[in-house]
């Protein structure tokens, strides 16, 4: 681990101070994605400021119903609040269903946001990269590429984005806010990530020392009926190779909105528009959603050793919104 | 010597060792806190062939707290070196190749190419990464199919033959009405046990090492590192009181353990060096690839006719290593007929090594998943096929079994697990939830080794024993088992008895490895012990204040520390008594224990029966294990806690590999792309279902004197087929490629 | 600095803080005549605490004793083995038909070890010629002083080497109760230390811990000042902002128990509880943990009584290697008090962050489950 200094932030003030003018500075949060690349020597920052004690640690619902999330809030807290297993049962789900106890405990809202890819490439710096240098080239394009993206992907970069909170949130439409620089930013979440394109470096709208300050979802009267489904190679404690986040609005047997969001498959937490398009205004049930499930996954690109996301992604939406449309509304 | 009562023997005694294992206090290789203790950090190649053309350390050196880098360039010469030379690979784990510095070739990537030594673990791990290397790189060997027209025949298969040949497989194959042929294949698989391989070396002036190593053998590392720094065998000693598992790849002394002990040598300081989890890929073993060509062919009454088992292997380009899988299939069925063969093919990576149950593991995956598909074949159910072909004698050497329970195994754990309910038609069973439900079964069998081995049993003044045998215990219960073992043999309750190992200043016992530490160190400490309360005896019955002087022994016994008059239980003296009024200080007994002439005469082996149910999402190919019955006859149960524990721990190993574990290599450079824990998959708890483990009653009397075959590795066989039978009758897929993942069966 | 933390850590003895004369006792030996500690009044004197149970690390001490003991004055004999015996370790000797005890309390009577806050846990006090506690120490088992605070206080006390070459031919038992005190005095210091202490120079030893000097910007060498909070007691040091908490127990502070398994937060081994949350210790920075409690595997025990959860992973062998056997304890502690439904299902996906490659998760889910079922019935 590259040396740097520490600092923690007393609040949200210090916070950008510290930053500000500070290219080699990060924010440090639960620190679960972060010490580890640090270890990896992926990140190298020469300054760290823990911004732990500030105080966005609360659930609140807002005026209009929604829900606002402190980017401090830890995963877990996140998971079990009454409010989100009864509202958003899809993102307790997905919570529910990443990392292990422990990491629940310790990552953050706004940190999760910013879990970096598990490109084996990407964690190797022996090994060219374009994310982590840009123009070095892509070692997963031609080398093993069992876990790597299908959608969304360019010939630049092929790197899976793995949260699983994230594909929730991204079938939630939830607006992530932010602090920098130049005051507050309100940035719709299928808005915040870019693809890699032609710079797999830039991952997200984030201004340099711009600060989550939380994560608001909208009312939506429908997300109760709404599910997460991850499936992986192990029981638990592995990452998605292909996950699904929906939400259905169903009346009299026929989806009047619906929300689609997959993970494991996508370079972003991908949401999946068309495929809402095509179910909307269609009898719940086996068709739509396997038509729904191919929309999702038109112009998937798939690699030497990952081409059978494409099937497993499709089966893995069907599952998602047949057991969506199980619960009550 | 008299037999004596077993008091303890068999017990569900909890561990001796259990409080300092749940309370932290168990230390560890990396746990001793020697004063002025400095940090080793390795550096590893990026290259998997070619050479180190320049290391540049001046930024490390330059960092703060470094105290010395050494690579190629500058590290000592060694007296020996282990290196490779050409010709020189014997593939004993006593004569590995090493790579400690002495060249610049690299052989495969993640190999140790340097080392920096700093004040703190921090300033050594960054000092690390600042060392600028540039290689000479060549082309390397990475790929098993493509250099497997370069395999070659090794001299042997580990201790058994390279290739074997009995009957006419040609009459064989037409005598029959159904044939499997198939090729099965297993991926690189790596040990991974929680404690990372490390050494703390310190030396005591210029020609007395001690290291505190986390090994599966003192003595071996005790044998090599002398030989390495040339020093008499008494000037190493190994400790090793506790290891964080092994599962083999701790059984060898590999190049990070002479690395230590070279750079506390060259600062002059105790030196710590653990490996990351992520060097833990290459430079300390792992299980090979293996490509395995099975033919069974059969009767219509299930009767096999003739069989072959051809099998490949990677070794590494500089040293050996054979994973025996057909070993198995030499004396697992009758088959009249049968051929059996092992190759191997050279490639950049490490040397591989034995890993839990090496050759048997991936042999019965493949030779047992050939039965299920001969069964369906045949339209049979797969325990009768078994029973129908089942060996009374060993089918290779013709020699009796000395014990084998294979027909109770399969009949308990049949009964246990409900067999009888199984519809034999792929698919033909569903869960109430809608999953696919699958039943499959396998044999499992494991060898019983032993060696010779060493202990003393010292009878004190206070009426305590303290017992030891320089052995190791990697969590298998030798603490416990050698305690319980040494308490019967004296005649003394548990409490009494305090056993030590893990040192090379104790007597010498074998590697633990090859399940073999019940039997050789288990033998010898119930002989010390028995001569120690023999000679206690013997110096009672010539005292004359003694109330026992002048009896026989054959009248005597000894519990409790007592030793009294068989027909008269309250005259006698306990050992304390005797030892207090001789005024001695000690009463002891040092023995060596050998095999005899058993293995000449029997064929030596433990068999199990292993049945699995498993759950398969139908659209998303998931698999779940949903209960797992195995039963198993491996002689005696010394402990029956630790025992179930033990056999448990191989089925989960099994569930790895069966379903998760594969080492995959980048196909460029060899570097092994998952080398955390992250992405080597090794079961979590949620994988893991209820485990029904019975041991079937058998009694041995021919193995050893503890009538105990070992159960360190049997465990582990048979349930990856087993797995692999079930997903099978679940789905209708047969997957004959490691690991069984649900990409393959969607 | 770990004797402040001992005073931290028993603030209800202020009796017992450097400074104060230490409470006396009277040991009793079956064998030999009983001596107080007040009677060893004049000469300077180390009492050392050990827990009961079987520890193999003995063997190695019994390696050491040999070591120091060739180099005491007036004793030429072969130590072949000690044995807790009462309240005295007894040493044995090859030729000498001779025992010799030192002052160690095991504790199976254990007013003493209460006397001096010292059950089921190592303990060591430095006491000066006048009785006087000059430092003391009290740590959960196996967790050893630092090196230099430990050699310092002994320097302070020691009494000054005299030219004592000329000395008397050594008949049975002539050893001088001033050469017992130095015996003492060497024994804990072994004791204490493990193997190889008797190499350790003073000066040796502290050279390799003297702090770097402060550095101009982020070079390295930079460390900063925390308190860690482990257990209830503080610990003062000058840490990298490198350094996780799980190298700052395993490394500073002496505290092995929480296990390195892979380093990257994917095995669960280094697991600790963080104000009673579990999280991993090897991706916390020990800088970021000021004014937090951290409760480890050695904190667990109360004294000599194991924690419920320790004494249910003893029972149901929920363990083998035992090297995640630690993490897996804390991870289950941690588990009691949040919200994991009832089953055996509940309670493996719940352990799912703790790799246990002995596969014992059958045995983990037992014990965990017994001492759920165990507080489920209490509550009632």
């Amino acid at each position: 681990m590259h040396p740097f200094s520490y600092r923690q932030a007393s609040d949200e003030q210090s916070a950008l101070s510290g930053v500000s003018g500070q290219p080699g500075a990060a924010y440090l949060a639960g620190g679960t994605t972060l010490i580890d690349l640090m270890k990896l020597d992926v990140q190298k920052p020469s300054q760290l400021i823990d911004i732990t004690p500030l105080p966005w640690t609360k659930i609140t619902e807002l005026p209009g119903g929604g829900v606002s999330i402190g980017a401090m809030v830890r995963n877990s807290d996140l998971a079990h609040s009454e409010i989100i297993m009864t509202r958003y049962p899809v993102l307790s789900e997905a919570l529910l269903s990443g990392a292990s106890p422990q990491l629940r405990k310790m990552a953050t809202t706004g940190g999760n946001l910013l879990q970096r890819t598990r490109c084996y490439y990407f964690r190797d710096i022996t090994t060219p990269c374009n994310k982590r240098e840009p123009g070095s080239g892509c070692s997963a394009m031609d080398g093993y590429n069992r876990i790597h993206a299908i959608l969304g992907t360019s010939k630049h970069c092929i790197a899976t984005h793995p949260s699983d909170m994230c594909v929730a949130l991204t079938a939630l439409d939830a607006t992530i806010v932010t602090r920098g620089a130049k005051g507050e930013r309100r940035i719709p979440i299928n808005e915040f990530y870019f693809t890699p394109g032609d710079h797999p470096e830039r991952e997200n709208v984030l201004e340099p020392g711009e600060l989550i300050t939380a994560v608001e979802l909208p009312a939506m009267p429908f997300t109760g009926r709404s599910h997460y489904r991850k499936v992986r190679d192990r029981a638990s404690y592995a990452f998605a190779l292909s996950s699904a986040a929906v939400a259905l609005d169903i009346q009299g047997g026929v989806i009047k909105d619906a929300r689609i969001a997959m993970g494991g498959v996508g370079t972003k937490p991908w949401r999946a528009l068309d495929a809402e398009k095509a179910l909307i205004g269609k009898t719940a049930g086996p068709d739509a959603y396997k038509a729904a499930a191919e929309a999702a996954l038109h112009g998937a690109k798939t690699h030497k050793d990952n081409a059978f996301k494409v099937e497993l992604a499709k089966r893995t939406v069907i599952r998602a919104l047949t057991m969506a449309a199980q619960k009550t509304a | 010597m008299n037999e004596t009562m077993d008091a303890a023997v068999g017990k569900p005694m909890d561990r001796v060792d259990g409080r300092l294992k749940v309370t932290g206090g168990a230390k560890y290789a990396a746990e001793f806190p020697l004063p002025n203790l400095a940090h080793a950090v390795m550096i590893t190649s990026t290259i998997a062939k070619g050479r180190v053309a320049k290391m540049d350390t001046s930024a490390a050196d330059a960092a703060p707290g470094v105290i010395k880098v050494l690579t190629p360039m500058n590290a000592p010469r060694l007296p020996n070196d282990p290196s490779y030379s050409p010709g020189g690979a014997s593939g004993r784990p006593q004569d590995r190749k090493l790579s400690v510095l002495q060249n610049s070739a690299v052989y495969y990537n993640n190999e140790p190419i340097g080392l920096v030594i700093a004040e703190t673990l921090e300033q050594a791990m960054h000092a690390a990464a600042l060392v600028q290397v540039e290689y000479k790189e060549e082309k390397p060997a990475l790929n098993m199919g493509r250099e497997k027209k370069n395999a070659y025949k090794p001299k042997a298969a580990n201790q058994e033959p390279t290739d074997t040949h009995r009957g006419d497989i040609t009459s064989g194959q037409r005598d029959a009405s159904r044939r499997v042929e198939q090729t099965y294949t297993t991926p690189m698989e790596n040990h991974n046990p929680m404690e990372p391989h490390a050494t703390t070396a310190v030396w005591d002036g210029d020609d007395r090492l001690t290291v505190y190593d986390a090994t599966q053998g003192v003595f071996g590392v005790q044998n090599v590192l002398s030989r390495i720094f040339a020093l008499p065998k008494s000037n190493v000693r190994c400790v090793s009181y506790f290891v964080g598992g092994g599962f083999g790849c701790k059984g060898s002394v590999w190049s990070h353990i002479p690395l230590a002990a070279m750079a506390a040598k060259s600062v002059g300081r105790p030196v710590k060096l653990s490996l990351t989890r992520a060097q833990m890929f290459g430079m300390v073993g792992y299980r090979p690839q293996t490509e395995q060509d099975l033919m069974v062919a059969a009767k219509s009454d299930g009767a096999i006719t003739a069989s072959s088992h051809a099998s490949w292997s990677n070794t590494s380009t500089f040293d050996e290593f054979v994973e025996p899988t057909a070993a198995v299939t030499r004396i697992l069925y009758e088959s009249p007929a049968q051929e059996t063969s092992h190759r191997l093919v050279r490639l950049n990576y490490g040397t591989p090594t034995f890993m839990r149950a090496p050759g048997e593991s991936p042999g019965t995956f493949a030779i047992e998943t050939a039965m299920d598909e001969l069964a369906y074949s045949l339209k049979m159910d797969p325990v009768q096929l078994r029973l129908r072909n089942y060996a009374e004698v060993d089918p290779e050497s013709k020699k009796p079994w000395s014990s084998k329970s294979l027909r109770e195994c399969y009949k308990v754990g049949a009964e246990k697990f409900g067999w009888d309910k199984r519809t034999p038609a792929p698919r033909s069973m569903t869960a109430p939830d809608g999953r696919l439900l699958g039943m499959g079964m396998a044999s499992a069998t494991y060898p019983v080794r032993r060696s010779a081995a060493s202990a003393l049993a010292r009878l004190l003044p206070d009426g305590t024993a303290y017992v030891q045998a320089g052995t190791q215990d990697l969590g298998t219960g030798t603490y416990t088992i050698m305690t319980q073992i040494a308490a019967d043999a004296l005649g003394l309750p548990v409490e009494r008895v305090r056993f030590e190992l893990g040192d090379t200043e104790m007597p010498e016992t074998p590697v633990s490895g090859g399940s073999q530490t019940a039997a050789s160190t288990g033998s010898a400490v119930k002989q010390a012990g028995l001569a120690a309360r023999d000679q206690a005896v013997q110096i009672a019955l010539a005292d004359p204040s003694s109330p026992l002087h002048g009896m026989s022994a054959a009248d005597l016994d000894v519990k409790n520390g007592m030793i009294f008059v068989k027909a008269q239980p309250d005259k006698g003296e306990t050992y304390a008594e005797l030892i207090a009024r001789q005024k001695l200080p000690k009463i002891e007994a040092k023995i060596q224990s050998k095999p005899g002439e058993e293995k000449n005469q029997y064929a030596l082996h433990s068999f199990g029966a292993v049945f699995v149910e498993v759950l398969v999402d139908p659209d998303l190919g998931e698999i779940r294990l949903n209960r797992i019955v195995g039963a198993y006859g491996a002689g005696r149960i010394l402990n029956a806690k630790t025992g179930r524990s033990q056999l448990i721990g191989g089925v989960v190993y099994g569930v790895g590999m069966a379903m998760m574990e594969h080492t995959i290599p980048d196909p460029r450079t060899g570097r092994i792309v998952n080398r955390d824990l992250g992405e080597y998959h090794v079961p979590v708890n949620a994988d893991i279902p209820d485990i029904d483990i019975t041991f079937v009653d058998e009694v041995d009397t021919i193995i050893n004197p503890v009538g105990a075959k070992g159960i360190g590795e049997i465990g582990i066989t048979g349930v990856v087929a087993a797995i692999g039978n079930a997903v099978y009758h679940a789905t209708g897929v047969r997957v004959r490629d490691l690991p069984i993942t649900l990409d393959k069966i969607i | 600095m770990e004797h402040g933390a001992a005073a931290t850590a028993c603030p209800s003895d202020p009796a017992l803080a450097p400074g104060s004369l230490a409470p006396d006792f009277r040991l009793s030996h079956p064998r030999n005549a009983s001596l107080s500690l007040s009677d060893l009044r004049g000469q300077p004197v180390v009492l050392a605490f050990y827990p009961p149970g079987w520890d193999p690390s003995r063997g190695e001490q019994i390696a050491q004793y040999n070591k120091i003991l060739t180099q005491l004055p007036n004793l030429h004999a072969e130590l072949m083995d000690f044995s807790v015996d009462g309240d005295w370790y007894d040493l044995r000797f090859a030729r000498e038909q001779m025992r010799l005890p030192f002052l160690a309390n095991p504790s199976p009577q254990p007013e003493i070890a209460q006397l001096y806050g010292a059950e089921g846990r190592e303990a060591l006090f430095v006491i000066d010629a006048d009785g006087v506690i000059q430092w003391s120490y009290r740590a959960p088992v196996g967790v050893p002083p630092k090196t230099e605070d430990l050699v310092e206080a002994l320097r302070l006390i020691a009494p000054q080497p005299k030219e004592e070459t000329a000395a008397p031919k050594a008949p049975r038992m002539a050893l001088t109760r001033r050469d017992f005190i130095a015996a003492t005095l060497a024994m804990a210091f072994a004791l204490t230390l493990g193997a190889h202490a008797a190499q350790a120079e003073p000066e040796a030893a502290r050279m390799g811990a003297t702090p770097m000097a402060p550095a101009m910007g982020v070079s390295g060498g930079d460390t900063m000042p925390i308190t860690l909070t482990v257990n209830d007691a503080a610990h003062d040091l000058q840490i990298d902002p490198r350094a996780t908490v799980l190298d700052a127990l395993r490394e500073r502070i002496g505290m092995t128990g929480s296990k390195k398994g892979c380093d990257h937060g994917q095995c669960g081994a280094c697991t600790v509880l963080v104000d009673g949350r579990r999280v991993l210790s090897c991706l916390s920075l020990a800088v970021a943990q000021q004014g937090k409690k951290i409760t480890t595997i050695e904190g667990l025990a109360q004294g000599e009584t194991l924690h419920p959860m320790q004494q249910a992973f003893l029972t149901n062998d929920g363990y083998q290697r035992g090297y995640c056997t630690p993490g897996q304890i804390m991870s289950a502690v941690g588990l009691l008090t949040e919200p994991v439904g009832p089953e055996d299902a509940d309670v493996r996906e719940n352990m799912s962050g703790n790799l246990c490659r002995c596969g014992a998760y059958p045995n983990i889910v037992a014990a965990i489950q017994d001492v759920r079922k165990a507080n489920t019935n209490a509550s009632v």
